[in-house]
């Protein structure tokens, strides 16, 4: 029984906990589904706000989306009336709308519209009139295409002919200024010496004058111990009139001895026999005095023999000496003129030289300058090379044009525009871009500076 | 010791002056004609100067400058320009490859000797 309650008790528990269970589901249920309209109401109260919010914002923008496109298409409107005006004549217009009222963009794309079909149809028209043209000129692709290479290879000779007559005249002056060069340094050597130490005309011209000098020295001093020699001749013939009065004495001695030995015999004969040895030493005294006397005459007849000599060696050599002295002074005279001559002559030859390195220093400089003058030939040739290169691209871009017009059957095309710009980048001179750009301007002939970097 | 100069010139006036010119100066000169030329003579031999054109068929000046300057011999060998070409983008190039001084022609021999004295001695 108590298990049989206990089953009862529990059965009633477990019903009474499903009860509640169902009950707090069937109360949240409700409660959700309360809150899930509350918060859809919200929701949807708040979309409306902001989709009213964005409608707002998107009229507005929308507003001013208008008047932008309004103003871009007024301004488009006026740049195609310009553009109008300048394909198709000034003054001319496509329409007369162009500077009208503010319309609204339909209006205005309506016009536009308008006004593109009808520039279209002039330009139609305009396109039919340059085919109309462009056929009326018969062969001009034709002759362009035979007569480009033409020009083509007489620009190229034109080129090529500057180009050798210009280094062979360059070669020339080269040649001349190097012959001068030459001529002038051997006429410095020949006036100067050159650097092995060969004298000159200057150094031989001084070396000629110290040299004669020393001779006409050396023959003034001869002619002084010329001098000299007469001087000791004149004092020998002093030691000859000493020597000539010394025989007068001895023969005046010897006399005096005769007359002696004439007393002393004369003395002896008185004497008789005594004195008879006595007469034979005084004759023999006498004998002696008488060869004393003429041993005297003898030496003074020998001592006026020598003067004469003397005087007549002396009056040789006065002659001589003077003879010499004027052919010393001649040869002295003769020299200096010479000397003159050469010096005056080397001078010359001096000036000769010196205008002559001044004159092949000028020319130098000319020749300089017209090297600086010849380069133009360089600048000419650079110049001609792109031309013929151009006219080469033109004569390939027309066979290209050709080739496709008849293979393919397109319409020919050339974009002047580029074909210029393409041009002008292969320019190397601002020359060159002048006369692209259609100044005359001369190419440069002046030397230009070096630029360190 | 005569310095050794390599002259590249496609114009022969030009290359026939200056080269009597330079020699007449004391310098020993080798010529080429254009730059895949003067690439042959850089051979290993000892070069103290380049003076080169811009404008040269095969190669131009300025592709054979950058081109010796890869060759480690020639590295730091001076360059002279000698060009008609006036444009200061060529010239800045040529400053960006390595060259040392720019003559724009025409020019006087003894303007462009004073360049290769300045430069040769620095």
């Amino acid at each position: 029984m108590a298990v049989g309650f206990i089953i009862t008790i529990v059965g009633l528990h477990f019903r009474s906990r499903n009860r509640y269970r169902l009950s707090l589901q069937s109360i949240e249920q409700r409660l959700l589904e309360r809150l899930n309209q509350e918060n859809e109401e919200k929701i949807q109260a708040l979309l409306d706000e902001h989709n009213n919010k964005v409608l707002q914002d998107c009229v507005k923008q929308v507003e001013s989306d208008r008047q932008r496109i309004g103003i871009l298409l007024t301004d488009l409107a006026n740049r195609f009336g310009t553009l109008s005006k300048r394909l198709v004549g000034q003054g001319e217009e496509i329409t007369g709308r162009v500077g009208a009222e503010r319309l609204p963009i339909e209006a205005l794309i309506a016009d536009l519209s308008q006004r593109i079909n009808a520039l279209v149809s002039h330009l139609d028209e305009q396109y039919a009139v340059s085919a109309k043209q462009e056929q009326g000129i018969v062969g001009l692709d034709s002759l362009c295409q035979r007569i480009l290479p033409i020009w083509s290879n007489q620009v190229e000779m034109a080129r090529v002919h500057t180009e050798e007559s210009i280094a062979d005249l360059a070669q020339r002056f080269d040649a001349l200024s190097q012959r001068l060069d030459a001529a002038v340094t051997r006429s410095q050597n020949t006036v100067e010496g050159d650097k092995n130490s060969q004298g000159g005309i200057v150094e031989l011209l001084k070396d000629s004058q110290l040299e004669l000098s020393a001779i006409t020295k050396a023959l003034g001093t001869s002619l002084e111990d010329k001098v000299q020699l007469f001087r000791s001749i004149e004092d020998l013939s002093c030691f000859t009139e000493k020597l000539s009065k010394m025989a007068s004495e001895v023969s005046s001695i010897a006399s005096q001895t005769n007359l002696l030995a004439l007393n002393a015999a004369i003395q002896s004969a008185r004497a008789g026999d005594a004195g008879r040895g006595f007469s034979v030493v005084a004759e023999e005294v006498r004998k002696l005095s008488r060869s004393s006397g003429d041993v005297g005459r003898k030496i003074t007849e020998t001592i006026e023999s020598v003067n004469e000599a003397i005087e007549d060696t002396l009056k040789v050599s006065r002659r001589f000496a003077r003879q010499d002295k004027a052919t010393l002074d001649n040869a002295e005279q003769i020299i200096a003129v010479v000397l003159k001559h050469f010096s005056q002559a080397a001078a010359g030859l001096v000036d000769s030289e010196e205008l002559l390195r001044t004159e092949n220093k000028a020319i130098n400089h000319e020749i300089s300058d017209v090297f600086v003058d010849l380069q133009f030939q360089d600048r000419v040739s650079q110049i001609l090379t792109l031309v013929g290169s151009d006219l080469n691209k033109l004569e390939q871009h027309l066979n290209a044009l050709k080739n496709e017009q008849t293979i393919e059957g397109l319409s020919r095309s050339l974009d002047v525009e580029q074909w210029l710009k393409e041009l002008s980048t292969t320019y190397t001179m601002e020359e060159q871009l002048a006369a692209h750009d259609g100044a005359k301007k001369a190419i440069m002939t002046k030397q230009s500076n070096i630029t360190f970097f | 010791m005569a310095k050794i100069i390599l002259f590249v010139e496609d114009s022969a006036s030009v290359r026939q002056v200056m080269s009597s010119t330079l020699t007449r100066e004391g310098y020993q000169v080798i010529l080429a004609i254009d730059g895949q030329d003067a690439l042959t003579k850089l051979d290993g031999r000892k070069i103290h100067l380049i003076i080169s054109d811009v404008n040269m068929p095969k190669m131009d000046g300025l592709a054979f400058v950058k081109a010796s300057k890869q060759i480690p011999s020639y590295r730091f060998t001076p360059v002279i320009m000698l060009t008609t070409e006036t444009q200061a983008e060529k010239m800045n190039e040529g400053k960006a490859v390595g060259v040392k001084a720019w003559i724009v022609k025409p020019f006087q021999p003894p303007q462009l000797l004073a360049a290769v004295s300045q430069l040769i001695q620095a």
